[in-house]
């Protein structure tokens, strides 16, 4: 479904990504795992046409997204999950929802669509109302997500969900992709927590200075202390 | 320069600074073209209220051409702002001697409605007079209906959203460019409604974006630059600063006003209600 | 120096081609003060990188100053001219502390406001200044004793000695250009924050560049007088900066010619295309926007860049050979190795109810050298910021060499003897690449100076030559920064930092992006550095980190977890469970 093929791509002039080839099948989860500046998180900007992919082809479903501007991409089936979060910090809750939805539907169904941001997430029922910058790290995460699910996406790319986040919240995470896959949308995972990644994802790459040096099934890697040792360790 | 209608064109310059980042050197333009716009309708259809409606409308669908046409080559380009600054200020030298050429060097006169004439009732000492009042009226319902906009609409959503996180508005889908063209139409139309209310209360010539532009500069250093309460505050006290000393000694008044903005420059430098960090660079 | 003589050539022969008319010769002076007044504009834009909108108001007071003193209390001649330069430069200052507050486009707005209130003076102050009938009844001009030659009415010598002071004028203007001070200008314009870094305060600096603009710009209004006989309230009405602007870009911005051209071109318009097109500033606001959009270097600029002037340097293979510190760290490096250079007590940073950095307590010895790693969002980038001085701290104290640096702004904290590289490549793009380097070192020797020609400095240049020789990039000295691959580019970064020989050392990610092979390189080169400079890196690359640190820090969510040697924290369990959240 989604494909990259050689993609390089570039910080100004600092080649992050070199030659870097993965793919994600429908409503599959896989999870790109590797130690910091590995390019992990520029793989993902570089899909969603936040950072420019110099060289190589990104397809989608067959069509080549490569050139095209990031709200295209959006509207193509594919969400994004930053890692900063971002959420509109003077905006309520409610009100970041709300963005989601305007590309899909203008805003029409907004009450179905809480609903379902209710179900997957409970705490913010009482925080529908409060500005988003007034939320904790956790409250912010949960939106996040639940906004980026707005978009409908087929695919969606989250990058590290349980950053500065307390441990307790890791459960809630794994829970959410879970459901996120029972309903039918694959995820594309860059995450620090090994143990997360692994649960949660059927497949995972390994990246090292911008390209992927291991491919594995999670449950094995999972079981492989000394190849995880040799790519994540200290 | 009345306070109400400094509110009315420092919301539009601070609406498409807050979302866009431009400060557009063209808004002064907007103003007089909106008062020309407003003296042609009632030549020609002899209506006011028509050149009410009119004004912002054409003058709106000009901003959005000029950003569509113009603008938008130099977003994303090295120096950005800067070359934003140039090219408005270019327009700015531009569009008025395009306007002297069309209309001709003097200024044109402008009639108040009959109904507006004469004053109408006392207050203390000083004579309320009708237009006065109309221009009151007329900015209080507008602005809580611009506060609607921004509030309870989708445009509005979309520009509150552009404001703060431009990028990520983009990743959930919508497409950003289409905004900014209503926004910055949106600033041409409310510097043209306040161009054509003040067209009856100083000559209608080519000049006035000029003056009516630094004023507004002021009111949004004053009051904050990108934000609704810092441009109505900013509006109000510098208007009514300019009307009080004006009162006094003429010219003088203009003088208190620059003094205020350096006050606030060196005491408060991102003014009364603007954001941290805002128009840093 | 070709240029100069052929310029004084043209000068001296001008009014021949004129006819020696009145009205030519006229015309012909007119363009020389305002390619002046250009000139002295352009100096803050293209030099200092600083817009104004506000110039009416430089030009204008020196106008009228001289024009008071002339027609008043008639005043000779040339202490008239040089009061309205210094009236000029007054306003300059007195704007320049106000608008220098703010940056960039905010600051442009600024400008413009601000000059009104010079307007509107001149506007009130009519017994003096004429109000909006201008300022007239000067006297008959002449020079004083013992020349007394007579200037009204006398369009030849009038043109001949105005053309002589904006020559000397020209050449003043060159040689501050060329001056430290002038260098310092062009840093500042190309990457502020790292001027900063280096050490420069910028502000002052800018405050500098809007001194000499104002000066100038004076001696270019006060000319005007002269030449006018008479002082219109226009020389002070905000249109003047928007002239003086479009002069500017049409000549091409950054050239000592363009603004003579820009000026000439514009008095052209303004003379004789008005003749067959009336409304002439459509034409020319017109012209201006098309520069802005195709031509942003104008005509000078543009024909200059396509006659290829800037030299084509030959693509060279980046050397093999290994770089040598060895002569790179100056003699106040070293010293002894029990000494805390730098500490750090109970550090903390929060940015509204994030905490980015937790009371760190940091201590790092003279000649040590130590790595910072931790996991994503552990708070490394900002710990470098509050070390630096680009980020106040919440809390906590700073320092260094004993002496409490907490709150010094970036270029303070520079000059003590901390140098930085940073994660993000952040050279001076547009300088070739040995003025990266010298830029950097000069600020050890001078800031302000702005006579003597900059490339004299001989102690500033024999260590940038040093320093590129031995990162490998001799053979690229002529090359912009920006156009230096990836891997050089880094390694210029790190040149940068070590121009100001600094006692301590702050490498952020140096090997970002780099290859195997410059991967390697690069750690042996900070190794080779090591104990005579005090280091600190941080790092992602663990095979580096390993192999270069005498001790390890490892940040967790803003806070210290763990510190030892490379062994004591590869067995560390906490770190383990950090890294890997098995």
């Amino acid at each position: 479904m989604l494909r990259l093929e050689g993609v390089d791509a570039y910080y100004g002039l600092s080649h992050v990504l070199q030659g870097m080839s993965l793919s994600v099948a429908p409503g599959e989860a896989v999870a790109l795992l590797g130690r910091n500046g590995a390019g992990k998180t520029t793989t993902l900007k570089t899909i969603m046409a936040v950072v420019r992919a110099r060289r190589g082809r990104i397809t989608w479903n067959g069509a080549d997204i490569t050139g095209l501007s990031p709200f295209r991409i959006v509207q193509a089936g594919i969400g994004y999950v930053p890692e900063e979060r971002r959420i509109f910090p003077n905006l309520t809750v409610y009100e970041n929802l709300k963005m989601a939805r305007l590309a899909v539907d203008g805003g029409r169904r907004m009450d179905a669509y809480v609903s379902r941001v209710l179900e997957l997430f409970p705490p913010l029922a009482e925080r529908l109302s409060n500005k988003g910058r007034n939320l904790s790290g956790g409250e912010q995460q949960m939106l996040t997500m639940a906004r980026s699910l707005g978009t409908e996406p087929k695919l969606l790319l989250i990058d590290e969900p349980t950053e500065g986040l307390m441990p307790a919240f890791v459960d809630t995470i794994s829970r959410t992709i879970g459901e996120i896959q029972r309903q039918g949308v694959a995820v594309l995972l860059v995450e620090q927590n090994t143990r997360l990644a692994l649960e949660a994802t059927q497949r995972v790459y390994l990246i090292e200075k911008g390209m992927i040096k291991h491919e594995a099934r999670s449950a094995e890697l999972a079981a492989d202390a000394e190849t995880r040792r040799r790519y994540l360790g200290v | 320069m009345n306070g109400c209608i400094l509110i009315l064109v420092a919301l539009g310059l601070s609406i498409v600074f807050g979302l866009m980042g431009i400060i557009n050197f063209a808004h002064g333009i907007f103003y007089m073209l909106g008062a020309y716009a407003g003296w042609l309708t009632v030549q020609l259809t002899g209506s006011f209220w028509l050149a009410l409606a009119v004004a912002p409308a054409v003058v709106g669908l000009l901003g959005a051409l000029v950003e569509r046409g113009i603008l938008k080559r130099i977003y994303g380009t090295r120096n950005a702002a800067f070359a934003g600054v140039l090219v408005t200020y270019g327009l700015a030298i531009m569009i008025p001697d395009l306007v002297r050429m069309t209309f001709g060097r003097p200024g044109k006169p402008f009639a108040m409605p009959k109904i507006l004439t004469g004053s109408l009732f006392q207050l203390g000492a000083t004579e309320v007079h009708g237009y006065r009042v109309f221009i009151l009226l007329v900015t209080a319902l507008l602005l809580p209906l611009l506060w609607l906009l921004l509030n309870k609409t989708n445009l509005g959503l979309v520009i509150r959203a552009g404001t703060s996180d431009n990028l990520m508005v983009q990743l959930l889908g919508i497409n950003v460019a289409r905004t900014w063209t209503v926004t910055y139409a949106l600033g041409a139309a409310l510097a043209a409604f306040a161009g054509v209310i003040t067209a009856p209360l100083v000559a209608v010539a080519p000049e006035m974006g000029g003056l009516v532009l630094i004023e507004c500069f002021i009111v949004t250093v004053v009051g904050g630059m990108g934000s609704f309460l810092g441009a109505v505050a900013g509006g109000l006290l510098i208007g009514e600063t300019l009307a009080l000393t004006g009162m006094l000694y003429d010219v003088f008044a203009d003088v208190v006003i620059y003094l205020a903005m350096a006050l606030v420059l060196l005491v408060r430098p991102r003014g009364l209600f603007g954001q941290e960090g805002m128009a840093e660079e | 120096m070709r240029g100069l003589v052929l310029a004084a050539l043209v000068l001296a022969t001008a009014p021949l081609y004129a006819d020696y008319t009145p009205f030519y010769l006229g015309l012909l002076t007119e363009v020389l003060v305002f390619g002046l007044f250009a000139l002295a504009y352009d100096v803050l834009l293209g030099h200092a990188g600083v817009l104004s909108l506000g110039h009416s108001a430089f030009v204008g007071v020196a106008a009228y100053v001289t024009g008071i003193l002339l027609a008043r209390y008639q005043a000779p001649l040339e202490p008239s001219v040089l009061a309205g330069a210094l009236g000029g430069l007054l306003t300059s200052l007195i704007l320049g502390v106000f608008v220098l507050r703010k940056r960039g486009v905010y600051l442009a707005m600024l400008t413009l406001a601000l000059s009104q209130v010079f307007y509107y003076v001149v506007l009130m102050w009519t017994p003096v200044t004429g109000g909006t009938d201008g300022l007239g009844n000067l006297p008959v001009l002449h020079l004083s004793a013992p020349l007394g030659w007579r200037l009204s009415k006398r369009p030849i010598t009038r043109y001949y000695v105005i053309a002589t002071v904006i020559f000397l004028a020209m050449l003043a203007i060159r040689h501050i250009l060329r001056s430290p001070l002038g260098r310092a200008m062009r840093a500042v314009k190309a990457n502020e924050t790292r001027a900063a870094a280096c050490g420069y305060d910028t502000r002052r600096i800018k405050l500098a560049a809007f001194a000499i603009s104002g000066f100038f710009s004076g001696l270019a209004g006060a000319l005007l007088t002269v030449v006018l006989e008479f002082v219109p309230i226009e020389n002070i009405h905000w249109q003047m900066s928007g002239t003086v602007l479009i002069m500017a870009l049409f000549g091409g911005t950054g050239t000592l010619l363009g603004p003579f051209v820009g000026a000439g071109l514009f008095i052209w318009m303004r003379d004789f295309v008005s003749k067959h097109l009336e409304y002439w500033e459509v034409f020319v606001g017109g012209v201006f926007v098309l520069i802005v959009l195709f031509f942003p270097d104008g005509i000078v600029g543009t024909l200059s860049r396509l006659s290829g002037r800037r030299r084509a340097v030959p693509l060279v293979e980046q050397s093999d050979r290994l770089p040598d510190p060895e002569r790179l760290v100056g003699a106040a490096a070293r010293g002894g190795s029990d000494e805390r250079l730098l500490e750090s007590q109970a550090l903390t940073k929060s940015f509204g109810g994030l905490t980015a950095v937790s009371h760190v307590d940091f201590r790092v010895r003279r000649g040590e050298l130590r790595s910072v790693i931790g996991p994503n969002g552990a708070g490394k980038t900002t710990f470098f910021n509050l070390l630096t001085g680009v980020l106040p701290p919440s809390g906590g104290r700073i320092l260094f060499k004993g002496r409490d640096i907490t709150g010094l702004p970036a270029h303070a904290v520079s000059r003590l003897g901390i140098a930085r590289s940073y994660q993000v490549t952040n050279i001076f793009g547009d300088l070739t690449v040995f003025e990266n380097v010298r830029i950097a070192a000069q600020s050890r020797v001078t800031h302000y100076r702005f006579w003597g020609s900059a490339d004299r400095l001989a102690a500033v240049n024999e260590r940038a030559e040093d320093i590129l020789r031995h990162l490998g990039l001799g053979d690229k000295r002529v090359v912009r920064g920006a156009e230096l691959s990836h891997g050089e580019q880094r390694y210029l970064e790190i040149g940068i930092a070590l121009a100001t020989d600094p006692d301590f050392l702050l490498l952020d990610e140096p090997t970002a992006g780099m290859s195997p092979d410059e991967t390697q390189r690069t750690a042996a080169f900070v190794r080779g550095l090591a104990g005579r400079v005090t280091i600190v890196v941080v790092e992602h690359d663990m095979e580096v980190v390993m192999g270069i640190s005498d001790r390890i820090t490892v940040l967790n969510y803003g806070e210290v977890l763990a510190e030892g040697t490379p062994a004591e924290i590869r067995e560390n369990a906490d770190v383990r469970r950090v890294y890997l959240r098995d």
